[in-house]
């Protein structure tokens, strides 16, 4: 297998850590079940996951539908209990959802009766952590920082699916998280706007600072994304490989067309495929 | 036939295609008032159309004056009517028995259904009893009230709200039930406590849910208020209809009915313009 140089980019990144050595984020052999409906048993979800992350890291985690992803994601984000291993955040076990993680889901999920500046500003509501005049310029500060800059008195209905995503991304950065747990953010968005998207993800998680835990099925966009892209089994999910991806972040829209970013989907592919299939050589859709 | 021929053929030579007449063209432009928007103007030309229609029908005696009086002696029955002033005892009668059955409705129904629209355990524990006041004619109680209540005012509130009740709550219930669960993870996820996913979700999601069941509340109460006054009253509209009906004062009964329908077009076009103003958010509709 063709090995990437390992000048990641998430040691660039690193930004200093609590106490040195210590994981941001760490996942032991986690196992997570689901009760079967109608029954007593229990259906695994996650298998014997294993997973690190350091501050200021952008990890993406890709896998077939159903292969325990967004289940991982919501563990992380303390929605769902872990079974079996440890999951610690700092070297804590994580007790449920906090301020410190913020989800960034598949559906922009906007309140459609707020306007988008009070859309962003929700979070901070919630937690009585900045007073309303405080919290609107936060807002509009972060629309700002997203490309949205104006449409702040406009309702969720009035905005295109991609301003929505961005309004969503603002909104979770809003509470200044360390962790942003990104669900297949992009994935309803149409391909032109998904690019532009992905490249302003990477310049505001730079501008911010923050770990990023990034789920999507979409191999080119883990690879654009990733500092290290981490390829899911079928059900029950576990991790198979980690594949480091050589670029420092954050990346324009010269690297796609790049002979190495069609080999890294390559090799993302070989191995998203080769376990779905259990053959090596289905290349199809792998771009 | 050469008359029919050429007259066709006229109005073709003055709009040639490519070219099309300079009036037509102002005429499509030409913007309307605000007010007399085409919508508008439809409307109210098909309500002078019926009442036309209606007249001529009592004009033309297809039925007796005694049984199918036209618009003008329906105008002169709410002449007589007011003239005799006795028409005011029984409007504010039954406004208030619609106003205050309604209100308590909305006040009582509102909360209990955001209660077991909310908590699975409150809706197990008051299906049983929803279910069957909302299977059962609630109408048909009206005598067991009145025995109850006697027939006074108490006994009309009883019944109004009785009818009114049921879609307030239902609707609420309803509205609670299917919020929109990406909202509510959405609010979860920013550690929302379950007051403030109440406060900041449940309440203004439901909005629309509430809005539509007060209307149709309204609507189910003119119902009470009328059936309740016509099993004994001392006052009211309803009461004053059935007695016109008993003395074949056909016109008053007509007059009796345009109060019961102004009343509901008042109030629902009055809910209409909250409920505007509570959602200004959703994209509109016209
Ligand atoms: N709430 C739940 N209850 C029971 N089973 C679930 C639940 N959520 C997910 N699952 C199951 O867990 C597995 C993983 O689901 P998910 O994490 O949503 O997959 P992915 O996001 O990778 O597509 C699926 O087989 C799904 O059926
Ligand atoms: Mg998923």
């Amino acid at each position: 297998m063709r090995t990437l140089s390992s000048t990641a980019g998430h040691d660039a990144a690193h930004i200093g850590a609590g106490a040195a050595g210590e994981a941001h984020l760490e996942a032991r052999d986690v196992v997570i079940e689901y009760p079967k409906p109608g029954s007593k048993e229990m259906t695994t979800a996650v298998e014997r996951c294993d997973l690190t992350l350091d501050r200021g890291d952008f990890v993406c985690l890709v896998g077939p539908s159903g292969c325990g992803k967004t289940t991982f994601l919501n563990a992380v984000a303390g929605f769902v209990k872990i079974a079996e291993g440890a999951l610690e955040l700092d070297g804590r076990p994580i007790p449920g959802p906090g301020p410190d993680r913020a989800m960034v889901f598949q559906q922009a999920n906007l309140l459609p009766w707020r306007t988008v500046q009070a859309n962003v500003s929700y979070g901070l509501e919630l937690s009585r952590k900045a007073k309303k005049p405080a919290a609107r310029q936060r807002a509009d500060e972060l629309l700002d920082l997203v490309g949205l800059a104006g449409v702040g008195q406009q309702y969720p209905a009035q905005l295109s699916g991609g301003m929505q995503a961005r309004v969503n991304l603002a909104r979770a950065l809003a509470v200044d998280p360390e962790i942003l747990l990104l669900d297949e953010p992009f994935a309803a968005i149409d391909a032109q706007t998904r690019e532009v998207l992905q490249v302003e993800l990477l310049r505001v998680c730079a501008a911010r600072e923050v770990t990023a835990l990034f789920v999507t099925h979409d191999i080119a966009e883990a690879a654009f994304l990733a500092d290290r892209v981490c390829v899911f089994s079928p059900r029950p999910g576990r991790i198979v490989k980690e594949i480091t991806v050589p670029w420092d972040r954050p990346r324009s829209h010269e690297i796609r067309r790049t002979p190495e970013f069609a080999q890294l989907c390559d090799e993302i592919a070989d191995v998203l495929y080769g376990v779905k299939a259990g053959v090596g050589d289905e290349k199809e859709g792998s771009r | 036939m050469s008359a029919t021929s050429s007259q066709m053929q006229a109005p073709r030579t003055e709009s040639r295609p490519g070219a099309p007449s300079p009036r037509a063209q102002r005429v499509s432009r030409r913007r309307l008032p605000s007010w007399l928007s085409e919508q508008r103007l439809i409307g109210v030309g098909a309500v002078v159309l019926a009442l036309v229609v209606w007249e001529v029908a009592a004009l033309l005696r297809l039925k007796p004056k005694l049984t199918l009086p036209g618009p003008f002696d329906v105008i002169d029955a709410f002449k007589s009517l007011f003239e005799a002033g006795d028409i005011w005892v029984d409007l504010w009668t039954s406004a208030q028995e619609l106003l205050i059955g309604l209100g308590l409705a909305v006040v009582i129904g509102l909360p209990l259904g955001l209660l077991i629209g909310w908590y699975k355990r409150a809706a197990w524990a008051l299906n049983p009893f929803i279910n069957f006041l909302y299977a059962t004619p609630r109408i048909a109680l009206t005598p067991l009230l009145i025995i109850w209540l006697g027939i006074g005012s108490s006994s009309k509130i009883a019944i109004v709200f009785l009818m009114a009740f049921f879609p307030v709550i239902i609707n609420t219930a309803q509205g609670v039930q299917s919020l929109e669960q990406g909202a509510v993870r959405v609010a979860r996820c920013f550690g929302a406590s379950d007051l403030q996913l109440f406060r900041t979700v449940a309440l203004p999601g439901t909005v629309p849910f509430v809005a539509s069941g007060i209307r149709l509340a309204v609507g189910q109460a003119l119902i009470g208020v009328f059936v309740a006054e016509l099993s004994g009253a001392q006052h009211g509209v309803g009461l004053m209809m059935s007695t016109a009906g008993q003395q074949f004062q056909t016109a008053t009964v007509f007059a009796g009915l345009f109060i019961f329908a102004a009343a509901g077009i008042g109030l629902t076009s009055l809910l209409r313009r909250v409920e505007n103003h509570f959602a200004a958010w959703r994209p509109s509709h016209d």
